[in-house]
């Protein structure tokens, strides 16, 4: 079987994800903000991935690699096939904007204007705001020579005016880099380009007796372009947007390790532009001229038939005077282990604790370090940090901690992409507090989601510890499935420490007796658990792996799991993302299926668990089963041992196999299908665990209980 | 693990304290911090540890490169920090040895000063015997939990990276200790010199170990019942061989397993199994030579398994740190034990030495009071006065001057050449004249050591006069103490007038130095101490 009939392409499969995220906009199940969410979603989605992904292959293709993927295909053959999957897409954006989710949106009273449609009053307004808001922030750059075509940033929204010759006047705009009268281009025409400041807002409210009207940003400008520019002739106005490229190399051993961050970032203002999108009703002079100024190829080009950049669309999701085209909120509710008024040390010193967010609530995680800042009794806060928000309580809580004498350590990723700047921020931030900041681990990324608060208690010291699937953000905490586990198991906390004195350079490695670290050993304890499952099926012992992952790329775990089902292992796999397994494929993966949700929350957490003939093993991590996760970055694979977290966390991941409302299955073909109800009824997973989340606090509180508990004056 | 239950606690229910312990070993410096509580159990909290090259230095050269020190310095400093992380700050919660590779450099003295003055470390005096003693007492709940292993001869070795160490054992008793220059870091560097491929390896190693196997032919008698090994090397075979240690922390590994196993090992180079093992290089590079010399020691003392005890230095090491400075029953036996061969030796006399020891022993206990020295003292001044009489040996005239050199030029299990010193000074003071600046040996010793050393002497004295009569008359001893005045009151006796003479002049030292008057009667003269 040669790789392609074994293996999916990964970018494929990504856009296969971003089709299922655009099928939810499509959904008309969904009340229509919550479908605009999803279409600004695959926009924003698509952003990132030619930044980095796009960004990747063109290198790679420009020089002239060979290489293939897991599938078989070079660079260029990748580009050429996102290319065709892209175009795909954009129609089906549009399409659904302009077919469905306006004219929708129009129906309750939400509604775009053109410039044509806007009433007097509307136009008074408007030249108002944009004299008093707009003019004095845009620098239209005019562009006589090639030359002074403007370094424009990356993924921000610009408008290209095309001007006639003749009318001599002097240009309004504040930078005018030539003189006037001279030849701007071939055919006489002159450009100015205006990019947007990132301040301005591209959704402009505008008054109205009822419901809700806007105009685009863009549109404004357009209408008062003759303020902008007195006395031009203006032939013709585009809006339009560049991607670069984003995906660079840090060098770690060029000494100064933050300023190197520093100039990665600004770099980044000035890469390869990837991708350029304008309006098709772009004349075909003005694509010329911005194709050749910003150096982009024909297939760098794509021309959208509607507003471009939808990520803005997002600003309409939260509209406060449409509540009812929105799914009712979800607020997490608390955990019920957290009830009884006892402090977290207390309540964690007594059983080990499951959260799974958003369902509960992130605040355990909150007070455990929030405690650790005020408790005399704790020596030590240690911790992981690889995105975190931007008014972060838990920066705040570990610089209080570090303020009152605590001896606080943490490991900040300064190479989390994106979230460079942020995080450098904090670096210094910390570091001011007192903090002993690590900036990360030379040539790997701290991935792992680590927690440890060392107690002076009066019976000795105690270890407190958080595990997580995903990061310490309250704000994503409750936008994302993650899973959390607290625990004072002395053993997980003795590998915890071992783990950061590692992490921190203080010590070799230890033996870890419980916790798997990559890139040590995690790998290989994943290995040795399929193949325990593999040889338990050739044995003739019933064998099962279930999983649930964001990604599954990695060659050696795909083969693994392959093996596993020719063996007779049951595997069901529940992978949000990129999938490059082809499942129910005869002789390689019958005995595979996958199955993938997408909802209202990302799904984020990784929770495995093995059959291990009878002895079952449940564990929750913070990897996702790529090569770059399991050989260059930092990852931990904790096991869950005690019985009622274990029971918990088993019959959640049963839920996503169970799902049928927002469930898709992964067909051998490589397409996907919407897992279709049956006779049981719905069952939405994500619900399922609201639910569930709701039921078990309820049950503690329940107000007709039997059992008065007295409040004393010494409590 | 548990020590004796036999230690005698006297805080019960405080909270645990925390402690750590310090190894510079030849290849890496490791830090176990642990807390001790009040019944004797240690229960571990964290493991550090890194990589230096002390032991290349050493071996090769003789001398600790500045390299190496400063090396050792900032391991030491991190390690620090972690301490004060801990709040461990004083001194007696803390214990740094320093192995083989430490002690062969010749420039062992400007390395202890470096690290105290760079990190406020001090540097324990650790030679051999201190090392047996330590590894005795970590293998002692194995003879005892797991009898049926120990029942005629065993010995036991550790490899190391400078040394491998024998403690060669009659069912529980130490029948003799030894140090010997093998150890895998040196083969290592025997191996590097020779630069030979990889496919001689094995030759190589083999012929260097025969070698050294040569040197304890002789110590070898009968078929010993059991081979135990220690040492990281042999942990981590049995951890992949057999899958680690159950709960009881000691594995049986036949010798043909381990000697395939290490088959396997030597065929690849180290660079190769830090890499499969997950191994630091320092590991990886002792790997093959230690397996290779256990499975060679084995088969030369016909064993056909190995019992693998999952304990090393530091375990003991803190082992001793929860019994606060007294040494377990078991090894204060197998000291003491060692100690009456050595007066066999000398032909002493057994009764009056024991008797000595027994009284002197008891003044200690009751005077701790005036004294306030540490339980180590009282073994010091046990050790002392047994053997305070052995230089009659060489000589009646200034035979307490023989003990001396005897006592420091002998072998006493578990005793190192620290405490010899001491042990040998209390038995020179313990007649004749009293400590002086120009004496040797007295000179050298700090202020602590020399202030003990004329106490423990002056007590001894006492002691020793109280059986002057040498027929064990004086059964026991009370004190009480009633102003500046020390009553001794004598049991069993009623006429003390030999005693009484005696003690004129040799509690005189006693008496200038606590600054009280010693007054001896028996039950009929002072009455019975009814407190």
């Amino acid at each position: 079987m040669n790789r392609s009939e074994s293996y999916f392409n990964r970018e494929s499969s990504w856009l296969n994800f971003n089709q299922r995220v655009l099928e939810q906009a499509f959904n008309a199940a969904n009340p229509i903000l919550e479908r605009v969410k999803f279409l600004a979603i695959t926009a924003s989605n698509l952003d990132e991935f030619f930044m980095v992904r796009v960004g990747s292959l063109s290198i790679a293709a420009a020089s002239g690699s060979n290489q293939t993927d897991i599938a078989g295909l070079t660079a260029q053959d990748q580009l050429k096939l996102i290319r065709k999957r892209i175009l795909e897409q954009n129609q089906l954006q549009y399409g659904c904007l302009l077919d469905e989710l306006l004219p929708g949106l129009a129906e309750h009273r939400i509604q775009r204007l053109e410039p044509g449609q806007l009433s007097s009053r509307q136009r008074e307004y408007l030249a108002s705001y944009f004299e008093e808001e707009i003019v004095s922030i845009l620098s239209p750059i005019a562009v006589e020579r090639p030359e002074d075509f403007p370094v424009l940033r990356g993924a921000r929204m610009c408008v290209c005016v095309r001007l006639g010759n003749g009318s001599g006047g002097k240009l309004r705009p504040k930078t005018f880099a030539g003189e006037s009268g001279s030849d701007a281009s071939e055919t006489g025409s002159r450009f100015v380009l205006i990019p947007f400041a990132s301040n301005l807002p591209r959704i402009i409210s505008l008054p109205r007796d009822a419901g809700y009207e806007f105009l685009l940003l863009e549109d404004l400008i357009g209408l008062f372009l003759d303020r902008l520019l007195p006395e031009q002739k203006v032939l013709e106005w585009t809006p339009l947007r560049i991607i670069r490229n984003a995906d660079f190399e840090l060098d770690e051993e060029a000494g100064d390790f933050l300023r190197e961050m520093q100039q990665l970032i600004t770099s980044r203002a000035t890469s390869d532009c990837v991708r350029l999108e304008l309006s098709e009703y772009a004349s075909e002079e003005m694509r010329k001229f911005l194709q050749s100024s910003l150096a982009v190829e024909d297939d760098d080009i794509y021309l959208a038939r509607g507003p471009l950049d939808l990520s803005a669309l997002m600003s309409l999701v939260g509209l406060p005077q449409f509540p009812h085209l929105r799914e009712a909120a979800w607020p997490p509710v608390p955990a019920p282990e957290f009830t009884s008024g006892e402090n977290i040390f207390e309540v964690v010193s007594q059983r080990d604790v499951l959260l799974l967010h958003p369902y509960q609530n992130y605040d355990p995680v909150l007070e455990l370090i929030q405690n650790a800042a005020r408790d005399p009794g704790v020596l030590a806060i240690k911790q992981t940090l690889y995105r975190t928000s931007r008014d972060s309580k838990i920066v705040s809580a570990l610089t209080d901690a570090a303020e009152s004498g605590k001896h606080v350590t943490v490991v900040l990723e300064l190479k989390a992409r994106f979230d460079e700047q942020r995080n450098i921020n904090w670096a210094k931030r910390l570091e001011r507090a007192g903090v002993d900041v690590i900036y990360g681990v030379s040539g790997l990324k701290t991935h792992a989601k680590l927690c440890v608060v060392v107690r002076r208690e009066k019976g000795g010291i105690k270890r407190y510890v958080h595990f997580g699937t995903g990061n310490y953000n309250e704000v994503t905490a409750n936008l994302y499935s993650d899973v959390s586990f607290l625990t004072s198991d002395a053993q997980l906390a003795m590998d915890a420490v071992h783990v950061f004195n590692a992490i921190t350079g203080l010590s070799v490695p230890q033996t870890l007796e419980k916790l798997s670290l990559a890139p040590i050993n995690l790998r290989e304890s994943l290995l040795d658990l399929i193949e325990i499952e593999t040889a338990n099926a050739e044995a003739g012992i019933p064998a099962e792996i279930v999983g649930k992952l964001n990604s599954l790329v990695d060659q050696r775990m795909i083969d693994a799991l392959y093996k596993a089902s020719q063996a007779g292992v049951k595997v069901r796999l529940n992978i949000r993302g990129i999938c490059c397994l082809r499942p129910g494929v005869k002789g390689l993966s019958e005995n595979i299926r996958v199955t993938s949700v997408v909802d209202r929350f990302l799904e984020h957490s990784r929770i495995l668990q093995f059959r291990h003939g009878g002895d079952q093993k449940l564990f929750i991590g913070s990897a996702d089963w790529m090569t770059r996760n399991l050989d260059r970055r930092i990852e931990l694979l904790i096991p869950i041992e005690d019985p009622a977290c274990r029971q918990r966390l088993s019959d959640a991941l049963e839920a996503y196999f169970k799902d049928n409302v927002s469930a898709s299955e992964l067909r051998s073909d490589g397409t996907y299908r919407r897992v279709p109800v049956r006779k049981k009824g719905e069952f939405r997973s994500q619900a399922y665990l609201y639910e569930q989340a709701q039921t078990l606090y309820e049950n503690v509180t329940n107000p007709r209980t039997t059992v008065f508990r007295a409040h004393r004056s010494n409590d | 693990m548990n020590l004796d239950p036999a230690i005698n606690r006297t805080e019960t229910n405080e909270t645990p304290q925390v402690v750590a312990v310090i190894d510079i070993g030849a290849s890496s410096i490791r830090m176990q911090i642990a807390e001790l509580s009040w019944d004797g159990t240690v229960r571990k909290l964290e493991s550090l540890s890194q990589a230096v090259s002390i032991g290349r230095d050493s071996f090769t050269r003789g001398v600790i490169s500045k390299e190496s020190i400063e090396d050792c310095v900032r391991v030491l400093k991190i390690y620090r920090q972690r301490l004060v992380e801990y709040g461990i700050n004083s001194p007696k919660s803390i214990r740094v040895v320093g192995t083989s590779g430490v002690r062969e450099a010749s420039n062992r003295l400007a390395f202890q000063d470096r690290i105290y003055i760079a990190t406020g470390f001090e540097l324990e005096p650790f030679d051999e015997a201190e090392l047996h003693r330590v590894t005795y007492l970590g293998i002692q709940p194995f003879l005892k939990a797991h009898a049926e292993y120990f029942s005629g001869d065993t010995v036991v070795s550790e490899v190391g990276g400078g040394t491998t160490e024998f403690l060669f054992l009659n069912r529980e008793d130490v029948a003799f200790a030894r140090t010997f220059r093998l150890g895998a870091l040196r083969l290592r560097r025997v191996l590097d010199s020779y630069d030979a491929p990889q496919a001689k390896t094995r030759r190589i190693l083999e012929s260097q170990i025969s070698q050294a196997i040569q040197q304890i032919q002789h110590l070898v008698h009968d078929e010993t019942a059991a081979y135990v090994a220690m040492g990281g090397d042999i942990r981590f075979a049995v951890s992949q061989l057999l899958g680690g240690f159950q709960s009881s922390n000691i594995a049986r590994l036949s010798v043909k397993q381990l000697q395939e196993f290490t088959e396997e090992i030597l065929e690849s180079t180290p660079d190769s199994l830090a890499s499969q093992f997950h191994l630091s290089l320092p590991d990886a590079n002792s790997l093959g030579p230690a397996l290779l010399t256990h499975a060679m020691l084995a088969k030369h003392f016909h064993s056909e398994e190995l019992l693998v005890v999952n304990v090393n230095l530091r375990d003991g090491l803190l082992m001793e740190m929860a019994s606060h400075g007294r040494w377990s029953e078991s090894i204060q036996s197998q000291i003491v034990r060692s100690a009456t061969l050595l007066g066999k030796k000398y032909d002493f006399d057994l009764n009056h030495a024991n008797h000595t020891a027994y009284l002197a022993c008891q003044l200690f206990d009751q005077w701790r009071p005036l004294h306030g020295m540490d339980n180590r003292f009282q073994m010091i001044l046990h050790l002392a006065a047994l053997l305070h009489e052995i230089g009659v040996y060489v000589n009646l005239r200034s035979y307490h001057k023989h003990s001396m050199y005897l006592i420091q030029n002998s072998e006493l299990f578990g005793i190192g050449e620290r405490d010899l010193l001491l042990i040998g000074l209390v038995a020179r003071y313990h007649r004749r004249a009293t400590p002086q600046p120009s004496h040797e040996g007295y000179s050298l010793l700090d202020r602590e050591s020399r202030v003990a050393v004329a106490k423990l002497a002056s007590i001894l004295r006492i002691a020793s006069a109280l059986d002057v009569t040498r027929s064990q008359r004086i059964a026991h001893l009370q004190t009480r103490i009633v102003g500046d005045e020390v009553q001794l009151i004598a049991a069993g006796v009623s006429d003390l007038a030999v005693e009484h003479l005696e003690l004129r002049d040799a509690g005189a030292m006693f008496e200038d130095l606590f600054g009280c008057r010693l007054i001896l009667g028996s039950e009929e003269t002072l009455g019975k101490d009814e407190s």
